[in-house]
């Protein structure tokens, strides 16, 4: 029985427990272990702190415009040129950090929140209930989640704030879909009938004891999904829906580069490096956390 | 037991990071090989005259063949009457007008034959020309003309052309081939009027929206596929002797304006509008390709203030914004030095065009400082910029170095775009709350046109500015046949303009094409619409 909040049972061994509690620690562990595991986590710590020391790593002010320095290559000044308005690419490019990571995250934490909880009752009452919600998230999954975006973004205007709700929705259907799949497997389980036995009502047993054992899917799915809102995201910017300028964002500068392609070849090649170390970090660690987590191998401990 | 993935997926994302990395270093060489022209530049060629004189035997051209063309944005046939650029293909090839101005702005004939004016100018009779027919086989009469006069008043057909219109009070059609026009006051603006006015075919307009399009033009209308493709067909009985010399028109839609020079590149296509500015003076300096910027003084970049809104009510803080306008810049980085900076709505060849005070108002910030604390506004303060967002390439980089620059005065300029539908409503609804910015026409024309007609001049404008000066000065030029009297006039408007400053003009946005060199003869109106009677591809 995987969980860091195990029932303590009568008749079951105490060194079984004290593994489960140090269940997330070897998973960590066994993710530095891991090659790609350990790039898409320094590829995360990356984005964490360019986005937190962005004033301190960026040489200059990513707004202000350098008139005469108009698509430099880059130099000791401009470590990576500047664009059509003279700014400066690098300091973009770090500052655009943030977005990334303010939409992914902001996107994962509203998908997963109304997915996970929406996934949780319609897997733990089923019925009716279960009928509505999944029917609800099965027609917003018919929809490719681009057009769906740009649907939503078009509804609430352009920007960061709604590009991060319009790709939160976008999430929603396949977190609730994991977590009553998880759910409808675990509800029938010894330790709920148990629970409820003792008396526990139904908010309590699917809060503190079926909702810990679905955890494990759900990491997978918001390393995924963090990376899916990232590559979204730099699609309604470059669609000119998601950031709106000045304010940097990789997409939008993928899209405005597209212009400049021969003469400034620069201005597309580093923020498409930036995006993709990102999203190949985000994959990695998806891959690496769902290998850690797989069940089979954390039994052989 | 799961089946084993035909391509894992650690192995997917190692072949995927090769094949990006692969990709990467394509623009990586392109950096390393030397930029410059491959030959010797050529200097691009004259501009074609804007219109031929009618009825005139064109110079033997090679006939036949055909002509592939590129734009952007599709026709938009199921509207003939509202201007716009997407319809330069089609406007004088399916239809033609009364007249056509040439390049000194004096009318010529085209389905009008001939014109006389009363004695007071009141009275305008106009003589069709005989034996003009639709491509459906009717003839031209009279009642076509009418018909087409009147129903640009209808407000639902959102013609810019309404108010002109509007100007003719009495039409008499005295014979099939003859139309009268009364009207309350001199109105020589009525050619602006015949040059704008395509005339439609009565019994048809009403099914445009099924691609029934009828005119009397050179070619005619033979398939189109909304969004991809449209092919004109020569007209045989066209009434222009030795017109046209192809056989054959083809335009293409690419959305994507890199695609689409991609395209031209390619070879597939013979002419493309408006590349993006940057491949525009790229392949200008390629010989293999005439390059043509088409100054025709019809479409200006403006920035304009809603008036209602404090602080813009205060005409210091427009004429401050007037000055913090990087109008060098904004020309050579958004338009790649193609397009020209002016501050007076006119084509430097316009009556009312003034060069002293075109170059009166320069980039100054410390001045535009100045006004703004005598305006009271010295701290700074936040106001809407809007724009379209179809024209982002070009209208957003004057609101992105707007907000740099007055971002120094402590002005915050919170840019937003509008879809294009919803932006032109916004435009004649007058409800912007701000600043906007956009584009306008009528300025190749005669003079009082652009206070009739475009949405930014006209005394409803869309800044909501009035004032009696305004007013009285636009009554004054509409009807005022005097040449010494209009030039007055027409000074005092500018001036006004300027110290108003309601609206500024920031630069001029003349439409330019990219064609093969064995492409020959392709002419243009005032309004950028092509005149392709002539053309030939060899």
């Amino acid at each position: 029985m995987q969980g860091s909040r195990a029932v303590a049972l009568p008749g079951v061994a105490p060194e079984r427990q004290r593994r489960s509690e140090n269940l997330y620690l070897k998973t960590f562990r066994r993710l530095l272990r891991s090659p790609s595991g350990l790039f898409g986590m320094v590829v995360m710590a990356l984005l964490i702190l360019t986005a937190a020391f962005a004033p301190l790593i960026a040489p200059h002010d990513p707004l202000v415009q350098n008139p005469g320095a108009e698509l430099a290559v880059p130099s000791g000044r401009f470590p990576v040129g500047t664009d059509e308005f003279g700014r400066d690419l690098f300091s973009r490019i770090v500052y655009g950090a943030r977005i990334s990571l303010l939409v992914g995250v902001l996107a994962v934490v509203i998908g997963s929140l109304v997915g996970v909880s929406s996934g949780l009752a319609a897997g733990y009452f089923g019925g009716w209930t279960d009928a509505v919600i999944m029917r609800l998230w099965d027609a917003l999954l018919a929809f490719p989640a681009i057009l769906l975006g740009i649907a939503v973004a078009t509804i609430l205007g352009p920007g960061v704030t709604n590009a991060a709700i319009a790709l939160a929705i976008v999430s929603i259907p396949q977190f609730s879909r994991i977590t009553r799949a998880s759910v409808l497997g675990e509800k029938e389980r010894d330790y709920v009938q148990a629970a409820r036995c003792l008396g526990a009502g139904s908010g309590r047993i699917a809060l503190r004891h079926i909702f810990p054992n679905t955890i494990s899917p759900l990491l997978v799915q918001l390393s995924l999904a963090m990376g899916y809102a990232v590559l979204l995201e730099a699609g309604l910017s470059f669609l000119g829906l998601g950031t709106q300028p000045p304010d940097p964002s990789w997409g939008s500068m993928l899209n405005t580069s597209r212009a400049y392609l021969r003469q400034a070849p620069w201005y597309a090649i580093f923020p498409g490096i930036a995006l993709s170390v990102l999203l190949l970090g985000l994959n990695f660690l998806s891959d690496a956390l769902r290998d850690a987590l797989d069940p089979k191998l954390t039994h052989l401990r | 037991m799961t089946p084993e993935p035909t391509l894992p997926r650690r192995r997917f994302l190692r072949r995927a990071a090769a094949l990006a990395a692969g990709f990467a270093a394509v623009p990586l060489a392109e950096a390393c090989a030397p930029i410059g022209p491959t030959s010797a530049p050529t200097p691009a060629p004259k501009a074609a005259s804007p219109q031929p004189a009618a009825g005139q035997a064109p110079a033997a051209p090679k006939t036949g063949g055909r002509l592939r063309m590129v734009q952007t944005s599709d026709v938009a046939p199921r509207e003939p009457h509202l201007r716009q650029d997407a319809n330069a293909p089609i406007a004088l090839t399916v239809w033609d007008t009364l007249t056509r101005y040439d390049q000194s702005l004096k009318p010529q004939p085209g389905l009008a034959e001939r014109w006389d004016w009363s004695s007071d100018f009141r009275t305008l009779t106009v003589k069709l020309r005989q034996g003009v027919k639709f491509h459906s086989g009717r003839e031209l009469t009279a009642e076509d003309v009418e018909f087409n006069i009147v129903r640009i008043r209808d407000p639902a057909v959102g013609s810019q052309m309404r108010g002109a219109s509007n100007q003719i009070k009495k039409i008499e059609r005295p014979d099939p081939l003859t139309i009268t026009l009364g009207f309350d006051k001199p109105y020589l603006g009525v050619f602006d009027l015949f040059e704008a006015l395509v005339i439609t075919d009565r019994e048809t307009v009403g099914n445009l929206d099924q691609g029934k399009v009828v005119g009397t033009g050179p070619f005619v209308w033979r398939e189109w596929t909304p969004n991809e493709k449209l092919v004109l067909e020569k007209n045989p009985a066209y009434w222009q002797s030795g017109a046209p010399s192809l056989d054959r028109v083809e335009l293409t839609v690419i959305s994507d304006v890199q695609a689409m020079a991609v395209q031209f590149e390619a070879g597939q296509q013979d002419l493309a509008l408006k590349v993006s500015a940057q491949d525009f003076e790229r392949l200008r300096q390629d010989s293999k390709y005439q390059s043509v910027i088409m100054d025709t003084g019809n479409s200006y970049f403006y920035l304009s203030a809603d008036v209602s809104k404090p602080p813009l009510d205060k005409k210091e803080v427009r004429q401050a914004l007037n000055l913090a306008i990087n109008r060098e810049r904004f020309v050579q980085t958004a338009m790649s030095g193609i397009s020209r900076p002016t501050t007076l709505p006119w084509p430097q060849g316009s009556p009312a065009y003034d060069a002293t005070l075109d170059g009166s108002v320069r980039f100054d910030l410390e001045r535009a400082r100045a006004l703004l604390q005598q305006a009271g506004a010295g701290s700074g303060f936040e106001v809407p910029i809007t724009y379209n967002q179809q024209r982002t390439a070009t209208v957003g980089k004057l609101v992105e170095i707007l907000q740099s620059d007055l971002g120094q005065l402590g002005v915050k300029l919170n840019a937003q775009t509008q879809e294009n539908t919803v932006f032109q409503r916004t435009l004649n609804e007058r409800q912007f709350g701000g600043l906007f910015t956009h584009l306008h026409g009528f300025s190749n024309q005669t003079p009082v046109s652009l206070f009739l007609q475009a949405f930014p001049f006209r005394k409803d404008n869309a800044s909501n500015f009035s004032s009696p000066e305004f007013n009285r000065l636009i009554d004054a030029m509409d009807g005022e046949t005097d040449e010494g009297k209009l030039k007055e006039l027409y000074a005092a408007m500018n001036r006004l303009l300027l110290d108003e400053a309601f609206v500024v003009n920031v630069a001029t946005n003349p439409s330019y094409y990219v064609a093969r060199a064995n492409v020959q003869n392709v002419e243009y109106s005032l309004f950028d619409w092509w005149v392709l009677q002539r053309t030939a591809v060899s």
